[in-house]
């Protein structure tokens, strides 16, 4: 395994929150940056391809709150995709002239108005572009939190860097 | 930036769009698991396979109990 050093109490801590934050910043504090740069580049990438093929409203936690509590595992990107849906939100709401959010969940009528207005400005998300863009984004998230459990996880066995190369005899071998 | 606010239009031949999704993941995954950085490629690779593969058995067992049981 990695380089032990002096044990810091704070350095699970840490590297979860920098690995929520930004998707591979706790492996990169971990001293583990080339698989702290793959992991920021696939989740990143992963995230945004789904936002893009998706649009503002793949983050919707009002309809989707299983999906948004996925995305929010990426950290920054989730959360600048929810402000970005929140500005259009608000926006479109303001428009229409009704409350942000509606009273209670099942108000049809705030909810028709709100999907009509959805619908005429073509933001409204469809299948199956619902699914795919969703399930990009949301994946993205929860393969973040796996990379989280691995980095705090590390950081409390003190596995700093790189693991040590074993002998050919001693290799643990994994799966495919 | 439209792309990142209108949505796409897509139709049933968007289902090639699994394959990077799984290639994202068997990378994330063995990146996390795997113990020599040089080993990456070739266990991305054969779990990508493994990921595929499985789905399409999946998709041709429901398939054929679709057709022929139910």
């Amino acid at each position: 395994m990695g380089k032990r050093s002096r044990q810091n109490s704070f350095a699970p801590f840490v590297a979860g929150v920098l690995a929520w934050l930004i998707p591979g910043a706790g492996h990169v504090y971990l001293r583990r940056s080339v698989r702290g740069i793959i992991i920021c580049i696939c989740i990143n990438g992963l995230f945004w391809s789904g936002v893009a093929l998706g649009g503002v409203f793949t983050t919707d936690p009002l309809r989707q709150r299983w999906w948004f509590t996925a995305q929010m595992c990426t950290g920054v990107s989730g959360i600048a995709s929810w402000y970005r849906q929140e500005q259009y939100r608000r926006a479109i709401t303001a428009r229409l002239g009704i409350s942000p959010v509606p009273r209670w969940v099942g108000d049809k009528q705030w909810w028709k108005k709100y999907d009509g207005e959805l619908s005429r400005s073509g933001l409204i998300l469809v299948f199956p572009t619902d699914v795919v863009a969703r399930a990009y984004a949301g994946i993205a998230g929860m393969l973040n939190l796996l990379c989280i459990f691995d980095a705090v996880i590390l950081a409390m066995l003190g596995h700093f860097g790189e693991p040590v190369k074993l002998s050919s005899t001693s290799r643990r071998e994994d799966g495919p | 930036m439209s792309i990142f606010v209108y949505p796409v239009t897509m139709g049933w031949n968007s289902l090639w769009l699994v394959l990077p999704l799984c290639m994202v993941l068997a990378v994330v995954y063995k990146t996390v698991r795997v113990r020599s950085l040089r080993e990456l490629p070739l266990r991305i690779l054969a779990l990508w396979t493994y990921i595929i593969g499985g789905l399409v058995v999946l998709g041709v067992v429901f398939y054929l109990l679709l057709e022929y049981i139910a």
